[in-house]
């Protein structure tokens, strides 16, 4: 049984890639659309505000330790109104992990392999998602760490290597636009890069070997960790491209690699580091699918049958490849009307049910 | 057991990223682009520099060199043309340098660069300069003896000569796109042009004489407004120009000093920019350097004398940021950036002055010049030659 189960570090691990999935193409480009020059603001501000939906979903964590949040809306809101609101949850976390893969073969596509069919390129990911998400949990979390060394060691080489080349009147004038854009632009970083770790809540703390060891803690330092990396990145972004060079690139946070010099000799290794955002929105999909797995599995009572995963997986193939039309109604769908849903299904609806909870007590 | 089997023969067929394979002979690497006018468009010409039979180059063991030729209405529809002349994919990820014909950059410099960066395949930090009173397609196909493809022979010499002499500035896409794409401040570009017949050293065997008939050399900057070029400058304006855009890393002065000639070298320049409330800016310059030769009998041991080279080197440097600064007044381009300055220090101010500030105000900015010169060192001698003897 304990091979079933998760190490806090795991845990911990995928959420920080929960936290980091969604930024490249996605919250990136959001941010420097908003809040222009200020993205690194942005990201502060978010980091603050943050802490409520942490908070949140902890309480939530805590509250139920025995159970994932399938259980606790069931629980709370009953069979009935629970299972509607688990499959409501369910395929909107299918809808937000379709737009994942999107932005992930766009991504790879447009820089990498762009005379491949996209579809070769989905299915290449599929197969890799449908295996570890016909596995158990600790599969995910074991994935998941030696992802995490791979992804931190280019992360801090990349770093490091951009770090020389930093201009710091880039970032300038400061509130230029007022406060509001940062406001807006914390807003979009939050439903994109903080609200998904909403689904580290499908793992029971119980299913955690060592919870008992600073649990809350290391959530926290994690939190701080992953949000660190993602300030460097806009921070070092529009520091070295400038506002109006980063505005204009698809995916900046890509270009900027093709500067990175490591130690004056390393030089065009843009493939390699960049492989750091592939593996965030790997993981974030692997765990979206494995989220909608077990809610199919317990809403509907029925055994962890493999045709689940597969038959997820190929939907999300198919759905990827027609999501969108063509990029522009992509990124505007990212941009006005996705983050209304994040924060519905995310945080509004799981704090609704926890305060109903609390008020019924 | 029969799906694993399956799956695994899937993987190792279907998602092996054999999907966009290509053989390295398949490619034709290009790794120079010369763009010209053309009364349909645009001349492009690359440089195939993996070629089995080479036009041009090389050393014995090494790949050659070939330049192919492609006219369109568009950057594209020209790459398209030289795609269906060469039996190979053409592959632009070796960029090293892009030439660009002064009468494209006199046009509009826009569509050239949009091209160059919308290209995913190109790494975007490649030098781009311009072909002064020469085609680039010429600059593109004249050979040096010391390297084996002209392409890198431009992409050195520009870096080699920004480095130690400051006359040009290195510019690259990325970079001048950047520049571009702030708000007061217009793009500067460097030149190459031929010394001596062009098209006269496009065949190795041109490279067996002694002296070559044709060399490429480092010629100066052009100065842009918005996206087109509008004028060249000449030496001493460039270095006047490089020097108040911090970068001028090293550079040679002659100066007359008691009627003889002392050549200084400077190699650790500083300007300071300041734009007062009034508009006005004030420039401090420092630097530091050496004296490398004499000719006379200056006494050298002789503070007097020191404090009057740093004295004539100062006034140089000021004749030379002067003159820059002069001829970007009178051709209405802020190359220095004082508009940026403004932006970033008090942007609501900038947006009073942003339509009119090339065209009004900074061609009437009062421009003050400060310069502190320290010469800390006299090379490998204490006094002249020449001073010496006639002490005895």
């Amino acid at each position: 049984m304990n091979a079933k189960k998760l190490h806090l570090f795991e845990y911990n691990c995928l959420s920080y890639f929960l936290i980091r999935g969604a930024f490249i193409g996605i919250c990136l480009n959001n941010l420097l659309i908003i809040s222009k020059q200020d993205s690194w603001l942005s990201v502060i501000l978010a980091f603050i505000l943050g802490f409520i939906p942490l908070g949140i979903f902890y309480l939530i964590i805590k509250d139920n330790p025995k159970g994932n949040i399938i259980d606790f809306i069931k629980n709370n809101c009953g069979n009935t109104l629970g299972n509607i609101i688990n499959v409501l949850i369910s395929i909107f976390i299918f809808i937000f992990t379709s737009l994942l893969m999107w932005n992930l073969i766009n991504f790879i596509s447009s820089q990498y392999l762009y005379k491949t069919p996209n579809l070769a390129i989905s299915i290449t990911f599929a197969i890799a998602i449908y295996y570890i998400c016909s596995k158990s949990i600790n599969v995910i979390g074991r994935t998941t760490v030696i992802l995490f060394y791979i992804s931190a060691i280019l992360f801090i080489l990349s770093a490091l290597g951009l770090s020389f080349q930093l201009d710091l009147n880039n970032l300038k004038p400061t509130l230029e636009y007022g406060i509001n854009p940062i406001f807006t632009g914390s807003l979009q970083y939050i439903s994109y890069n903080i609200l998904p770790l909403f689904l580290i809540t499908i793992i029971p703390k119980e299913q955690i070997s060592d919870k008992n060891k600073k649990f809350i803690r290391n959530g926290i330092i994690t939190y701080v960790i992953s949000s660190f990396s993602l300030f460097v990145v806009s921070f070092f972004l529009v520091a070295i491209y400038g506002i109006e060079f980063s505005q204009i690139l698809q995916y900046p946070s890509y270009h900027i690699l093709k500067r990175l010099s490591i130690l004056g000799f390393i030089q065009r290794v843009e493939s390699i580091s960049s492989i750091q955002w592939i593996l965030d929105l790997f993981v974030i999909i692997v765990m979206g699918i494995y989220f909608i797995k077990t809610s199919i599995v317990q809403t509907f009572n029925i055994k962890p049958y493999k045709f689940i995963p597969f038959t997820l997986v190929t939907a999300l193939v198919i759905v990827t490849n027609y999501l969108f039309k063509n990029n522009t109604i992509g990124n505007s769908v990212i941009l006005h009307i996705f983050p209304f849903f994040n924060y519905l299904f995310f945080l509004i609806i799981p704090t609704l049910i926890y305060f109903k909870k609390k008020i019924s007590q | 057991m029969k799906i694993k089997l399956f799956l695994i023969l899937f993987i190792c067929f279907f998602t092996s990223g054999c999907w966009n394979y290509n053989e390295l002979n398949d490619f034709a690497i290009a790794t120079g682009m010369g763009i010209d006018e053309h009364k349909d468009g645009f001349k492009i010409s690359l440089m195939i520099s993996n070629s089995q039979t080479p036009q041009s180059s090389s050393r014995e063991g090494e790949a050659g060199a070939t330049v192919f030729t492609g006219i369109g209405n568009s950057i594209t529809e020209a790459l398209n043309n030289i795609d269906i002349k060469t039996p190979r994919n053409l592959y632009l990820g070796h960029l090293a340098v892009v030439v660009i014909d002064e009468e494209v950059a006199k046009k509009d410099i826009d569509i050239v660069l949009e091209a160059l960066v919308r290209n995913p395949e190109t790494a975007k930090k490649y030098h781009i300069v311009l072909a002064k009173d020469n085609k680039a397609e010429d600059i593109l196909k004249t050979l040096s003896p010391l390297e084996s493809f002209p392409s890198q022979n431009v992409s050195n010499n520009i870096s080699n000569s920004s480095k130690s002499q400051s006359i040009i500035a290195e510019s690259f896409l990325s970079d001048f796109i950047i520049t571009l794409l702030k708000p007061g401040i217009n793009g500067i570009m460097s030149s190459i042009s031929i010394e001596g017949e062009s098209n006269n050293n496009d065949n190795q065997d041109d490279l067996k004489e002694t002296e070559p008939k044709a060399m490429l050399k480092t010629d100066t900057m052009g100065l842009f407004k918005d996206f087109k070029l509008v004028t060249w400058t000449n030496e001493e304006e460039s270095l006047g120009i490089n020097i108040v855009n911090n970068n001028a890393d090293r550079m040679y002065i002659t100066n007359e000093v008691e009627k003889d000639k002392v050549v200084v070298l400077l190699d650790d320049i500083e300007c300071s920019p300041k734009i007062k409330k009034d508009l006005s800016v004030v420039l401090n310059i420092k630097a530091e350097g050496a004296i490398t030769e004499v000719s006379g009998n200056l006494d050298l041991e002789k503070t007097k004398t020191i404090e009057n080279i740093n004295q004539k080197t100062e006034e140089n440097i000021k004749q030379m940021v002067y003159s820059g600064i002069s001829l970007a007044q009178e051709h209405k381009t802020d190359v220095f950036g004082f508009g940026n300055m403004i932006y970033i220090n008090n942007y609501k101010n900038w947006y009073k002055l942003k339509d009119n500030w090339d065209d009004l105000y900074f061609p009437k900015l009062k421009i003050k010049v400060k310069v502190d010169v320290n010469l800390r060192s006299k090379g490998s001698l204490e006094n002249t030659i020449k001073e010496k003897r006639n002490e005895r």
